[in-house]
């Protein structure tokens, strides 16, 4: 599984990094996300999935594609 | 089972996806009063007045979707939703997401622009194109963005504010000092303390604005930015139950069995809190959404996400915010070094109620997570001093 995030629509909630730290950050700055791992590690799919859903803004996108 | 959604915005949409990763795959009817598919509203004041128009859109709701419809009812009885055309739309479940419209003072007269809609922010952002010189009347958080924005355009820039400090009415006077110094800073004209007596627009299309004080402004173009109250208008002589907003437990449920509501017209009970509140943040949308859909679907029944979550981009930097600070909780600031940052940790009786932080998105973060179990303002300060991990 492959992640993409739209760093540029983040509002800085920070929800994707409450539910899944090893994947995503933030900016120490303004909140922003960083993506730590743009292919999911292995254990961290679910983790991933549910950062998805609950990021208010829709950032996040899933590629199931790479497995 | 059919789930219908009156209200064309964030609402709609967030609550069809909640629907749709739960693997529901019936039909769904969103029904909006704009003729736009679901926006990033808290965008209008800033990427839509720049003209970054591309990036305003949210996408497309997985479900029929009609536009420019208003809902003017609900019949209980026979579980359909009207629309202003005449169509009733038949429902199992019903989710209530209208949201808000601006509020108006009756000083200002019609003519202002307000924001609430993508239609008012484009009309504006025709106006400033124009340049000259824009006055804002109200310092709350809409009417500071479009200061900021304006001033990035170039246009000069005023803003009327009845309290002593912009944002003072949400955040209180000492975060409110730095967003005043802030907007200062940027060359925008403060006139806090001061009360609007009238603001009306003369023959030749400017604006004569009266102040209290005796003070007469003149602007090429005004805003007001008084906030904003719950679109409730249409729900009102029906069976709900009402108090500023449609009143609901904590899964969203309103008064009338499968009829659910949420976002800016809804009033959750929050056991945390022990009271109902109106989340006006439109990150809470997606939480409420998550919650409505376990609900009608029985997915699960997990609670609401606890500590809420607002921003504020102005001049580039973020204001970020958690939990519920309050105008008149005590504020300890901790830190407003050289870079222009500022913490503020608010408080009420010695327990944390929110942080505001300003160049301070490790902090913010850090605290978003500890904030899940009522912390005291002293553990909190203690579990900020710790290393960072």
């Amino acid at each position: 599984m492959r992640v993409r995030v739209d760093a540029g629509k983040c509002v800085g909630a920070g929800s994707c990094a409450l539910v899944a730290p090893d994947v995503f950050d933030q900016d120490d700055d303004d909140g922003t996300v960083i993506l730590l791992h743009e292919a999911v590690p292995a254990g961290h799919e679910d983790q991933v999935r549910e950062a998805a859903a609950i990021c208010p803004a829709g950032v996040i996108a899933l590629n199931h594609t790479g497995g | 089972m059919s789930v219908v959604i009156a209200g064309g915005g964030a609402g709609g949409l967030r609550m069809t996806e909640a629907l749709r990763q739960r693997g529901y795959t019936g039909p769904v009817t969103v029904v909006g009063a704009e003729a736009h598919l679901p926006y990033n509203r808290p965008g209008l004041s800033k990427e839509l007045l720049r003209g970054d128009e591309d990036g305003i859109w949210l996408g497309e709701p997985d479900a029929d979707v009609v536009l420019a419809d208003p809902a003017t009812a609900v019949d209980t009885d026979r579980n359909e939703l009207l629309l202003n055309s005449g169509r009733r739309i038949a429902y199992t479940d019903l989710v209530l997401a209208t949201g808000a419209e601006a509020r108006r003072l009756p000083m200002v007269a019609a003519e202002a622009h307000r924001i609430r809609g993508l239609d008012d922010a484009v009309a504006l952002r025709e106006d400033l194109r124009k340049g000259g010189h824009l006055l804002v009347i109200g310092g709350g958080f809409v009417g500071c963005e479009v200061a900021s924005t304006a001033r990035t355009m170039g246009l000069g820039v005023t803003v009327v504010e009845v309290l002593d400090h912009l944002a003072e009415g949400a955040l209180g006077p000492a975060v409110g000092a730095y967003l005043s110094d802030l907007h200062r800073s940027h060359g925008v004209r403060l006139l806090c303390g001061r009360t609007v007596v009238s603001a009306n627009r003369l023959t030749d299309g400017t604006w004569l604005v009266a102040l209290a004080d005796g003070t007469e402004l003149t602007a090429d173009h005004v805003v007001e930015g008084s906030g904003s109250i719950p679109a409730t208008g249409w729900l009102e002589g029906g069976p709900f139950t009402l108090d500023s907003g449609v009143v609901c437990d904590d899964r969203g449920r309103t008064n009338i069995p499968h009829v659910y509501a949420l976002g800016d017209v809804a009033r959750w009970w929050h056991p945390a809190h022990a009271r109902h509140l109106r989340m006006e943040h439109w990150t809470s949308v997606t939480d409420q959404a998550a919650v409505v859909a376990d609900t009608i679907l029985g997915t699960g029944d997990r609670p609401l996400e606890p500590v809420p979550y607002f921003w504020s981009d102005q001049y580039g930097v973020r204001l970020q915010a958690i939990g519920l600070p309050g105008r008149d909780d005590e504020v300890t600031v901790l830190r407003n070094g050289t870079r222009g940052s500022l913490l503020g940790c608010y408080s009420r009786d010695g327990r944390l109620t929110g942080v505001v932080g300003v160049r301070e998105g490790k902090a913010v973060a850090r605290l978003r997570l500890f904030m899940r179990d009522a912390p005291t303002l002293a553990d909190a300060l203690a579990h900020l001093s710790t290393k960072e991990k």
